[in-house]
């Protein structure tokens, strides 16, 4: 469910041009997918009159806690980051679809202390199963014996701690590609597909060293490869032109960040027939889908970028 | 107790508070925010005989205190909004009212015995004001026979409350008003959005695809007051004031300048819950100040001679 609440600024890191902003609600937060995103109220001054859209960087359910990562670029986005500690920002939460995260039992019959599970009914459509797929981040999901699609095959003991089977962690390996600002949205992202057991790397580009900020919180949470387009951090180059593309195969990529970096990791997945879905930053009026402003345009026509988004497939777009 | 009925030739609404076309989707975007029966109507967003894909991106830009917008009337066509969309909304305990569009005078009529077919609609609001349409809208709009020939054709296939939506890109926006009446409408609702425009000085490229747009937002307030006061004192038929209003203070404005009831549209995106406490903020005003009905308010600013 959507809401607008109050949160108060508790924590704030600051870099050249961006600002990490932790803020904490006085109500339990709602359930959030990676990949979602906030509008923030920032209407106290003539040029400021919209909500400003930002990806949820990190969410914390015990500490009722929300991470933003704003880069400064107007008079918005410098009012958030200039919120002081203490002060509140009023916010609607949570927007948006997230991104997919992947249920890998199409593999399960392969793995042979899987054999009997793969021909109970329930478990081979899983991955159909709309619920299913954010598993790990559903907090009613976490105890799999209250599922009824999972009863029976819960009482196999293999299936107890799926993540501990060696086979299915490398079952999907997957790349997180963010761009500049846009690694906001991957934090999270990471954080999910580390829960589910799912073989990850994040691959984070800038302009430059100074570009690239939460290096250590994202290798706290997976292997971190890095490119700057003028070498000072990392390998130099685009994304799409680090080392890992010729050591390793994968099987799902997710990316944010600018346009044309989205564009040239779409045109890699569609060469190499990896499944690819990116984050969008149109601009946005409502945020909730009834205004029509922020379209993107699609295999299925102008869709919203606030509602059937900011997650897309690549195989939905035209670009 | 205030009175918060506000009753129009067959349309009662249980407030003055509606919420305008283009802004509240189908009402369904905003049930999470308010709770919906609380309005006193829900104008949907524009719909056409046929499908509409709209403009190409991008269609808004901010500007100082509103933005502007390029939309296009993209919507499904009304046979959708009939199979899919009306049945899931047509419960919904408030005035659900269909803004319809069109390019041709045959396309407002098709869409008008549609719309008049369906039980739970007690009203259209007729756009012939939209900006944004290359091909006719704005032509209807902007002349007196131009409203005349679509408010006479569309009275005769729709027997429900006809309401004309009202462009304010025009040279006397009361005789169009009285045009409408004269033709048959029931009420007129203005201001549609003004024709603006805003461009990237960095890239010096328009910001919008459409190059101009359509400005809405607080900015405009002061020519929508300023128009609806015109129009109240040109016509007997209601008028249903917008433009720019985001708190109740801008509604009760409008009430006294000569409006029935007004509509919120921009405000809704900064704020999702604003219709509702503009509704309860009205009241507050009454009672503040000894009103007992709220409809007592339209027309009623003092002007000593």
């Amino acid at each position: 469910m959507k809401k607008i609440t109050d949160f108060r600024l508790i924590e704030k890191k600051e870099w050249a041009r961006s600002t990490s902003l932790l803020l904490q609600s006085d109500e339990p937060l709602e359930e959030i997918k990676a990949g979602q995103f906030v509008q923030v109220r920032v209407d106290d001054a003539q040029h400021t009159y919209l909500r400003r859209p930002i990806s949820i960087h990190d969410v914390d359910y015990q500490n009722r806690t929300i991470t933003l990562l704003v880069l400064r670029v107007g008079e918005g986005t410098n009012k958030m980051s200039d919120t002081e500690i203490g002060d509140t920002l009023n916010i609607i939460y949570p927007l948006g679809n997230g991104f997919t995260i992947p249920v890998e039992t199409q593999n399960v019959a392969s793995v042979p202390e899987m054999q009997n599970v793969a021909y109970v009914p329930e478990m081979q459509n899983v991955a159909s199963v709309p619920e299913m797929q954010n598993v790990a981040s559903v907090p009613e999901m976490q105890n799999v014996t209250s599922v009824p699609e999972m009863q029976n095959v819960a009482s196999v003991p293999e299936m107890q701690n799926v993540a501990s089977v060696p086979e299915m962690q490398n079952v999907a390996s997957v790349l997180l590609i963010g761009g500049g600002i846009g690694i906001a949205p991957l934090y999270y992202l990471g954080k999910m597909l580390k829960e589910k057991g799912v073989n990850f790397k994040f691959l984070l580009g800038g302009r430059s060293k100074s570009d690239l900020i939460m290096l250590e919180e994202f290798a706290s949470v997976g292997e971190v490869l890095i490119t700057t387009n003028d070498g000072s951090l990392g390998e130099q180059g685009f994304v799409t032109q680090h080392s890992v593309w010729q050591k390793e195969k994968f099987d799902m990529i997710y990316t944010c960040g600018p346009k044309p970096m989205m564009m040239a990791v779409t045109k890699i997945a569609r060469e190499n027939n990896i499944e690819c879905e990116v984050s969008l930053e149109n601009l946005m009026a409502c945020g909730l889908g009834a205004c029509l402003c922020c379209v993107e345009n699609t295999i299925e026509g102008n869709v919203c970028v606030c509602k059937e988004g900011p997650v897309m497939n690549i195989n939905k777009l035209l670009w | 107790m205030v009175n918060e009925t506000i009753k129009l030739k067959g349309l009662t609404l249980k407030n003055p508070v509606m919420t305008a076309s283009g802004t509240f989707g189908y009402g369904e975007e905003y049930a999470d925010f308010i709770d919906l029966s609380q309005l006193g109507g829900i104008l949907v967003k524009g719909t056409t005989l046929n499908h509409r894909e709209g403009n190409p991106y991008p269609r808004m830009a901010e500007t100082p205190s509103g933005m502007l917008n390029a939309v296009g009337l993209q919507n499904k066509g009304i046979d959708y909004f009939v199979e899919t969309i009306y049945p899931r909304i047509k419960d919904i305990d408030t005035n659900i009212i269909v803004n319809v569009s069109g390019s041709t005078i045959e396309d407002y009529c098709a869409v008008a015995e549609k719309v008049n077919a369906l039980e739970n609609i007690p009203a259209i609001e007729l756009n012939v004001s939209c900006p944004n349409v290359k091909q006719g809208g704005m032509a209807f709009g902007v002349t007196c026979s131009g409203i005349e020939q679509v408010v006479t054709a569309v009275r005769k296939v729709y027997d429900k409350h006809l309401m004309v939506k009202l462009s304010p890109n025009v040279t006397n926006i009361a005789e169009l008003a009285m045009s409408a009446e004269a033709s048959g409408a029931d009420s007129v609702s203005l201001i549609n959005t003004l024709l603006g425009m805003a461009i990237n000085a960095e890239t010096r490229r328009p910001k919008l695809s459409t190059i101009t747009g359509g400005l809405s937002g607080a900015c405009v307030k002061p020519i929508a007051l300023r128009m609806v006061w015109q129009v109240s004192k040109a016509v007997k038929i209601p008028v249903i004031g917008l433009g720019g209003i985001s708190s109740a203070t801008d509604a009760i404005e409008f009430l006294l300048a000569g409006a029935s009831a007004i509509e919120i549209g921009t405000a809704n995106f900064i704020d999702p819950a604003i219709s509702v406490k503009v509704a309860k903020g009205i009241v507050d005003y009454c009672e503040r100040h000894g009103i007992e009905n709220i409809s007592d308010l339209t027309g009623a600013m003092i002007v000593e001679n």
